[in-house]
């Protein structure tokens, strides 16, 4: 018999919903854990595909009812036509005025690095036009009948041939607005007609340089991807089953992590950008080149950051090879600043005392920067520089003239590692914990765990190398550090447990494992009488002068003390367990 | 809910956020997202192409703090708090927040949400 069989709980994170982990034992949902983030935005994942997952929102309300909440100013919509899907869902819209003011209007404010994108297809008239109104954005116009860009005012567009006459028009903009419309139109520069019509489908307004696949709404806005309170199962390092991340609280406090040539980045030094070049680790055409153009003998982009605090800080850039592969990631001007050098055909960096490089696949890495900043001078710039060699610069600008690498996902925080890429669009964003939790309290009448009698097996890796004292996990009478069995990631290298009596450390075991390394994790009591161990061996048998968990009655994960954390299995037994069983369960 | 405050200083923010709750090892023991933005840039500083400082940023005397509050914000914090053009410097990643925020930011401050011309 399988000693599987014998365990009251097991948790493989493989199912999910919104809020909830399914555990694959019990069956009856008695194991299943609630799940909170309260981020959708600021949460991203690397899913099955190998590729960095989001959160997406169409903010349109009422995307593809163009009768309601849309305002229609000389013009009609009629609904049941055929769309470029098959379905009969688009609709016409037709100008029955002559006022110059024929348009479909929603009223929307909004901010930020966004894309705005409509199907579209010829009627009587050939052209649509797109306005960002009542701030300073683009009029922009779409060849209907050639499926070519007319004039665009600003940011990107790009018309895209979707079959039958349909095309998905889309423009990306970065600014205020409070009002988006829509134009039939006769020509390019031509709003003013007395009739005719197109057809329209799927309008969506999303963040980001890219319009992605449509999301429905109706009454109010609609998500997909990552949603705020989903648990993200985890495919990074090209891994072929998931694993539950939970991190810690994090900003970004790269304004436009996506679109470099924003104003709220400082600029550029010997170089162009070209947005949306080729395909970011995200897997869509939004990754930016950066290239030198002969004007110095350097490239560079860069933005001054005033940090709040002293403390370590990571900026990081996901970075693919172009004619140049040798790229500079630095904290410059700080009091501890400095820079990394990385390799980006054979992934490799300078020194590891300088940061980190990890390979997204297809041949784009994520090549990270870390240093301690002091608070003797908290002002400096985040750089990146394309370097002719990992410790020489160009020459002279002839040399750097023409030198390029793809760039996508700046990210920038305070911490000593870096953690899943936060999008940011115009402004910092926080992504808040994750809080994995029992909900109710109950494991002891579930039978999940005995009074005072019980074997917690955990398969987890720490994530990061932070010296400080960080929790990530408390099984324990309720959520909070009073009474239990805690496991801890010390200041040093290791990881400790503590036993936790009445607010107080009764017991405490130090240096079972190690961090940033796959562990599993044991502990088996029976009153007084604990074992710990880790990773097929034996660290404590009935030792020390443990009280004992008889209070454990479930589970939480730490979210304001919290070590980032990937978990690959959690085991519960309603019995303390023998020795070769411990032994057995706990071998990698 | 999302909300910003702004205090005299950072002893000032520290004692309300303090007063959020912490646990005997003097991390927090409230649910709420703190965010400790600090004397925020008002007017970016100029630099020339080698990066060297033409003139400093302008920061703001005061210190800044945004809250994802767990449910509604608390009140005794409600005299700190400030509002300004949709997103500010910074914002939580949640849709639900940023729409009641941007919801409650227009109602109070419609000036900060331009009418749409009527240009052609």
């Amino acid at each position: 018999m399988s000693l599987l069989n014998k365990a009251s709980l097991i948790q493989i994170p493989s199912g999910y919903k919104d809020g909830t982990l399914y555990s694959a034992k019990p069956t009856n949902g008695d194991g299943d854990f609630t799940f909170s983030r309260g981020s959708n935005l600021a949460a991203t994942r690397v899913n099955s595909d190998g590729l960095i997952e989001k959160g997406r929102e169409n903010l349109l309300l009422q995307s593809n009812q163009f009768d309601t909440t849309w305002g229609t100013y000389d013009t009609s919509v009629t609904s049941g036509q055929s769309g470029y899907d098959g379905s009969s869902d688009a609709w016409l819209l037709d100008i029955t005025g002559a006022t110059g003011f024929q348009t479909l209007r929603q009223t929307i404010s909004n901010s930020g690095a966004q894309t705005f994108s409509v199907y579209a297809k010829a009627g009587t008239l050939n052209w649509i036009r797109f306005t960002f109104a009542g701030g300073t954005g683009p009029t922009i116009y779409f060849d209907l009948q050639n499926g070519t860009l007319g004039s665009v005012g600003g940011g990107v567009s790009k018309i895209e041939d979707v079959g039958n006459g349909w095309y998905r028009c889309s423009s990306f903009f970065s600014g205020s607005f409070t009002e988006l419309r829509i134009y039939p139109a006769t020509a390019n520069n031509n709003p003013v007609q007395s009739s005719g019509n197109i057809y329209i489908q799927h309008a969506q307004l999303e963040a980001g340089l890219v319009s992605t696949p449509y999301i429905e709404t109706g009454a109010t806005t609609a998500q997909a991807g990552i949603l705020e309170d989903m648990p993200r199962l985890d495919y990074s390092g090209g891994a072929t089953c998931p694993s539950l991340l939970l991190e810690p609280q994090r900003s970004n406090l790269i304004l436009d992590s996506e679109y470099f040539s924003s104003s709220t980045w400082q600029g550029t030094t010997g170089a162009v950008l070209t947005e949306n070049d080729t395909t970011s680790p995200e897997g869509v055409q939004n990754a930016t080149k950066i290239e030198g153009d002969g004007a110095a003998s350097f490239i560079r982009l860069y933005d001054f950051q005033n940090f709040a605090s002293a403390g370590d800080y990571s900026f990081s850039f996901f970075a693919k090879a172009g004619n140049a592969n040798f790229i500079e990631v630095s904290l410059l001007g700080y009091d501890g600043g400095g820079a990394a050098n990385f390799d980006l055909l054979n992934g490799t960096i300078d020194d590891v005392a300088n940061g980190s490089i990890e390979d997204y696949g297809n041949g784009w890495y994520r090549c990270t920067c870390i240093k301690s900043i002091g608070a003797t001078d908290l002002n400096g710039s985040a750089n990146l520089y394309i370097r002719k060699s990992l410790t020489e610069n160009w020459d002279n600008a002839a040399e750097a003239n023409g030198k390029y690498v793809y760039i996508y996902g700046a990210m920038l925080e305070e911490g000593s590692y870096p953690t899943s890429y936060i999008p940011t669009y115009g402004s910092s964003v926080t992504r808040s914990s994750d809080a994995l939790e029992t909900s109710p309290y109950d494991y002891q009448s579930q039978g999940v765990l005995g009074a005072n009698v019980g074997t917690i097996i955990l398969d987890c890796e720490t994530i990061g190398t932070s010296t400080g004292s960080n929790d990530f996990h408390m099984f324990g009478e309720a959520k909070s550090i009073a009474d239990g069995y805690l496991f801890r990631a010390n200041t040093g290298t290791t990881i400790d447990i503590l036993e936790r009596d009445s607010n107080s450390t009764s017991a405490q075991w130090t240096g079972i494992a190690v961090k940033q390394t796959r562990n599993k994790i044991a502990v088996s009591y029976s009153g007084s009488d604990v074992d710990v161990y880790a990773n097929g061996v034996a660290k404590s048998l009935s030792s020390g002068t443990p009280v004992g968990g008889g209070n454990i009655n479930g589970f939480a994960n730490s979210t304001s003390n919290s070590a980032g954390l990937i978990i690959h299995q959690i085991l519960l037994f309603p019995n303390k367990l023998t020795n070769d069983e411990l032994a057995d369960l706990t071998t990698l | 809910m999302f909300r910003k405050y702004e205090f005299k200083n950072e002893t000032e923010a520290n004692t309300f956020i303090d007063g959020l709750g912490v646990d005997e090892e003097g991390n927090p023991s409230h649910p709420h997202s703190i965010v400790r933005l600090g004397n925020i840039v008002l007017t970016e500083g100029t630099y020339d192409s080698e990066g060297e400082v033409i003139t400093e940023p302008v920061l703001s005397s005061k210190y800044h703090v945004d809250v994802l509050w767990q449910g509604d914000a608390i009140s005794s914090w409600d005299n700190k708090m400030v509002w300004c053009p949709p997103m500010g410097v910074h914002t939580f990643g949640s849709s639900r927040a940023i729409a009641e925020w941007t919801e409650k930011c227009k109602e109070l401050h419609p000036e900060y949400f331009p009418e749409p011309s009527e240009e052609i």
